[in-house]
C-alpha cells in the first residue's frame, strides 16, 4: 500500500515577507504517476556557437563509432564522452560564396540556423526565420519565454562587419523573421532581469500590478501604431507589422507572467555588469540558462559565445593576438597552436556548463539527458573559410530519444539542415523540409 | 572591401557518368581537364551513377593527377573536391575490370571510405547553386539515377532551369530505360543526344596513348587505356563527343537535329580526332593560382633622381 503524500508542484519556502518557489522535486510526483511523468519532461534545445572555425586537426578523431580517446580540443569533455555525439561532414552550402564573393564570416553566421544564404548588404538585411524560432513558436507557448538569445560580445546591429555584410549577420544567431534578427543579451544583469524580473523582490500582487501598468502602455503604443499604418507605404507597413508583432509578444509574455504568480528562485545573487573575465562571464550566462531550463522558463536557447569574425584577444590564457587574425595562420605552427589553445579554452567553458546540466536532477534523470545542446561553428577551417565538415557535437539525449557516446561521420556535402530537421522532430515540431535539407540524419536514434 | 570578379567564367561542366565501366567515360574526363587547362571549361562536379567506391577512387586519382594535387596521407585536410557516387542499398556493384586493373598500379586516392564521397544529388545541387545563370552544362553517360534523384530534391527544378544551359546525354538509357524516359520528361532544360553511332564513327587512336603521354612516367589515363583491352586498339568516343559538344557547341564539330540528336560533320572528322588526342593528352596545368611577380626595382640613376 502506498501511503506517502505527494508534495504540491507549487510549494513555497515561506519566511517573513518572502516566498520562494522550489524546483521540480521527486516528492512532487505521486509514486504511481512517476512512470507517466518521466515521459512528459520537456525537451530543451540550445546552440552554443563559437566563431572563426576550429583547428580541425585537433577536433576530429581518426575513428568512427564509440567515442574513445578524444582529440586535444575535446579533451575537456572526457568525462562527458557518454553524453555527446560527435558529428562529421555536415555542410552548410548557404554559407559558401555562391557568387557573392568575400564575406564568409557574415554568411556562415547568418546561415547557421536560418539555413539560407543571407543577402549581401549593410542596409536591407535579409535571411530567413531560423529553425530555433520555428521550434520556439511552437513549444514557446508553454513557457514564459519563447526563447533566449544570449551572447558575450559586441552586438552592434548596423555597419559593415565583413566585406559588405551587415553586423546584423555576424552578431546574431536567431532570426525571428527574414528581416528581423534577435540580438543576444550580453549583460548578465540584463539576462537576470529578463529571466527573473527586475521585480523579483516584489510580491506576486505587486508584480501583477506592475504588469497591468506595462500592458496599458503597450496598448497605447499599439493603438498609435495602427493609426500610423494607414499613412505608410508597403515597406514601412511591413516594418510596422513586425514591430506590432514584437509588442504583441511582450503582451503575451506579460499575460503568462500574470498567470505565473510564483517567483523563480534563481539560486544565485543578482550579477552586476559584464565580468571582465571570459570564464566568469561564460559561467554566469550558462548558470542562468541552466536555471531557465530547470524552471521551464524556456526550452529554446542560442548562445553566440563571441561574434563571428571576432578579433578578441585571450590574454587570460596568455594569447594577446586577435582570434580572427590567428585563424588565418597560413599553416604556421606557432599560430595554429594558439588557435588550438583558444578552441580548447572554449570547450573547457562548455564542459563547465555540461557539468551543471548533468548535476541538475530532474525526476529520475538530469537536465542534460532531457536536452539537446549543440556546440559548433559555422566554419571548419578558419584559415581557408571552409563550410564543409563543420565542427558539430550534440550533447544530451533529447529526453532519451537518442543514443550518445558516438562519433558519426556522414557523407560529404550532407546538409547541416538535416540535423535541424532531426532536432525539430525530437522537439515535437516535425517538418518535411528546412533550408537545403533532404531528410533526417541517420544515427541520431536509440538503435 | 573585396568584390567578386566580374569576368565571365568558363562554362562549368558537371559530369555524371558511368566512370570506369568503359574507357570512353575515362577519356572524357581527361578531355574535360584538357579544356580546363586552357581556361575553356571548368571541371565543376564529378559524379558516378553506379554504387562503386572503387570507381570513385579511380575518379579521384584522375582528378588529382590533372589538378596536380597532393594525394593520400600527405593531402592537405579536405583539399580534394568531393566525388559523388550513390551509396549501395544492399550489395555494392563490383568494380569493373578497368577500375581494378588501374588501381592495382601504385596510385594513391583520397577516397578510402563512403564518407569520403558525397551523395551525387547533394553535390550537384550545391555546385549548381554556385554557378552563374545559364553557365553550366550537364553531361551524362550511363544511367539516369543521379539526375532523377537530383530532380526529386526540394525545389531543385527552378535551380536547374536557371543554371543549366543544356543536358548532353551520351549513349542511351539501356541500363534503366524507364528512369531515363522519366528524366527526359521532367528535365527542365534543352536536351541534346549523342548516340553511340557517333562514338563508333570517331575512334580514339590507340597510337596516341603510345606517343602523346611521354611527359609523365606514370599516367592514369594510359594505365586505364591499357587495362581496358589488349593494346593496340582504337576506342569508341561517345562520351568524348558529348563532352566536346558540351564545351564547344559553337565550333561546328557536330550538327543538331530537330529532336536534339547530334550528327557528325564529315568535313570535321579529322579535326575532331585531332582535338580528342590533343586535349586528352594535354599536360596538366599547375593548379596554384597565378600570382603577380613583384615589380622589378627601377635602377636609380647615380644622381639620385628618378627616370621620370
Amino acid at each position: 500500500m502506498i501511503t506517502r503524500k505527494a508534495l504540491a508542484r507549487r510549494t513555497f519556502l515561506r519566511g517573513a515577507g518572502a516566498a520562494v518557489a522550489l524546483p521540480f522535486l521527486d516528492s512532487m510526483v505521486p509514486a504511481m504517476a512517476k512512470a507517466a511523468t518521466a515521459a512528459e519532461k520537456p525537451v530543451r534545445m540550445a546552440f552554443v556557437y563559437v566563431p572563426n572555425g576550429i583547428d580541425m586537426r585537433n577536433w576530429n578523431p581518426d575513428y568512427e563509432g564509440k567515442l574513445d580517446a578524444l582529440p586535444r580540443i575535446l579533451k575537456p569533455l572526457e568525462k562527458f564522452k557518454d553524453d555527446i555525439n560527435l558529428l562529421g561532414n555536415l555542410t552548410h552550402n548557404a554559407g559558401r560564396a555562391l557568387l557573392d564573393g568575400a564575406g564568409d564570416h557574415g554568411r556562415c553566421c547568418a546561415s547557421y540556423l536560418s539555413g539560407v544564404q543571407p543577402r549581401k548588404t549593410m542596409v536591407d538585411i535579409k535571411a530567413s526565420m531560423s529553425f530555433d524560432q520555428i521550434v520556439a513558436n511552437k513549444v514557446g507557448a508553454k513557457t514564459r519565454f519563447k526563447s533566449l538569445e544570449v551572447g558575450m560580445e559586441d552586438s552592434r546591429q548596423a555597419g559593415d562587419c565583413d566585406s559588405g555584410y551587415s553586423c546584423a549577420y555576424t552578431n546574431n544567431l536567431a532570426w525571428r523573421s527574414e528581416t528581423q534578427p534577435l540580438p543576444p543579451i550580453l549583460n548578465p544583469r540584463a539576462l537576470f532581469d529578463r529571466l527573473f524580473g527586475a521585480d523579483a523582490a516584489l510580491t506576486p500582487e505587486a508584480r501583477k500590478r506592475r504588469s497591468l501598468y506595462r500592458r496599458s502602455i503597450l496598448d497605447l503604443v499599439s493603438s498609435d501604431a495602427k493609426r500610423l499604418a494607414m499613412d505608410l507605404g508597403p515597406t514601412d507597413q511591413r516594418k510596422l507589422d513586425e514591430y506590432l508583432t514584437s509588442v504583441r509578444e511582450i503582451e503575451l509574455q506579460i499575460e503568462r507572467a500574470e498567470k505565473d504568480t510564483t517567483r523563480i528562485d534563481p539560486g544565485m545573487e543578482k550579477p552586476y555588469g559584464i565580468p571582465a573575465d571570459f570564464a566568469e562571464h561564460f559561467r554566469l550566462m550558462t548558470s542562468m540558462m541552466t536555471v531557465a531550463f530547470q524552471a521551464d522558463l524556456t526550452r529554446v536557447a542560442t548562445f553566440l559565445v563571441t561574434h563571428e569574425g571576432t578579433s578578441r584577444a585571450y590574454r587570460e590564457i596568455g594569447i594577446p593576438d586577435g582570434h580572427h587574425p590567428l585563424t588565418h595562420h597560413r599553416n604556421q605552427p606557432a599560430l595554429m597552436e594558439k588557435v588550438a589553445q583558444i578552441n580548447t579554452y572554449h570547450v573547457q567553458q562548455f564542459a563547465g556548463w555540461l557539468e551543471k546540466l548533468k548535476s541538475t536532477q530532474e525526476g529520475d534523470s538530469n537536465l542534460l539527458d532531457n536536452s539537446m545542446i549543440v556546440y559548433g561553428a559555422g566554419l571548419s577551417d578558419g584559415n581557408r573559410h571552409l563550410h564543409e565538415d563543420l565542427p558539430t557535437l550534440i550533447a544530451g539525449r533529447g529526453g532519451n530519444k537518442f543514443q550518445t557516446g558516438r562519433r558519426i561521420v556522414y557523407r560529404r556535402e550532407t546538409p547541416m539542415c538535416n540535423l535541424f530537421v532531426t532536432m525539430m522532430d525530437r522537439m515535437g515540431v516535425p517538418v518535411d523540409h528546412f533550408g537545403d535539407s533532404n531528410g533526417a540524419l541517420d544515427g541520431l536514434d536509440l538503435t | 572591401m573585396q568584390f567578386a570578379s566580374t569576368a565571365k567564367q568558363a562554362t562549368a561542366i558537371l559530369y555524371d557518368s558511368d566512370f570506369g565501366r568503359n574507357i570512353d567515360s575515362v577519356l572524357a574526363l581527361a578531355l574535360l581537364h584538357g579544356f580546363a587547362g586552357k581556361q575553356q571549361a571548368r571541371v565543376s562536379a564529378l559524379t558516378i551513377n553506379y554504387p562503386c567506391l572503387e570507381a570513385a577512387e579511380l575518379c579521384d586519382v584522375v582528378e588529382a593527377f590533372f589538378r596536380k594535387a597532393v594525394t593520400g596521407p600527405a593531402a592537405v585536410y579536405m583539399s580534394a573536391p568531393a566525388i559523388g557516387v550513390p551509396e549501395p542499398h544492399g550489395k555494392p556493384v563490383e568494380a569493373p575490370a578497368l577500375v581494378k586493373a588501374t588501381l592495382a598500379k601504385p596510385w594513391v586516392s583520397n577516397v578510402t571510405n563512403w564518407h569520403d564521397t558525397a551523395a551525387p544529388e547533394n553535390l550537384i545541387r550545391n555546385d549548381l547553386a554556385a554557378q552563374n545563370d545559364g553557365n553550366a552544362v550537364m553531361v551524362m553517360t550511363g544511367a539516369a539515377t543521379n539526375l532523377s534523384r537530383l530532380l526529386a530534391l526540394h525545389d531543385t527544378a527552378p535551380l536547374i532551369r536557371a543554371k543549366v544551359k543544356m543536358l548532353v546525354v551520351a549513349g542511351d538509357f539501356a541500363a534503366d530505360a524507364a528512369e531515363g524516359k522519366k528524366l527526359l520528361a521532367d528535365w527542365p532544360t534543352p536536351v541534346v543526344f549523342c548516340g553511340r553511332e557517333i562514338g563508333d564513327a570517331l575512334l580514339f587512336p590507340g597510337k596516341s596513348i603510345e606517343a602523346d603521354f611521354a611527359y609523365a612516367p606514370q599516367h592514369p589515363i594510359v594505365d586505364a587505356y591499357r587495362a581496358y583491352k589488349p593494346m593496340p586498339y582504337d576506342a569508341p568516343t561517345c562520351a568524348l563527343a558529348a563532352m566536346l559538344y558540351a564545351i564547344r557547341p559553337e565550333d561546328g564539330y557536330f550538327t543538331v537535329g530537330k529532336q536534339g540528336a547530334l550528327a557528325t560533320v564529315a568535313a570535321k572528322h579529322d579535326e575532331v580526332i585531332q582535338k580528342f588526342t590533343e586535349m586528352v593528352s594535354a599536360k596538366p596545368v599547375d593548379a596554384r593560382p597565378f600570382r603577380k611577380q613583384p615589380p622589378k626595382e627601377e635602377p636609380v640613376p647615380k644622381d639620385g633622381k628618378s627616370g621620370s
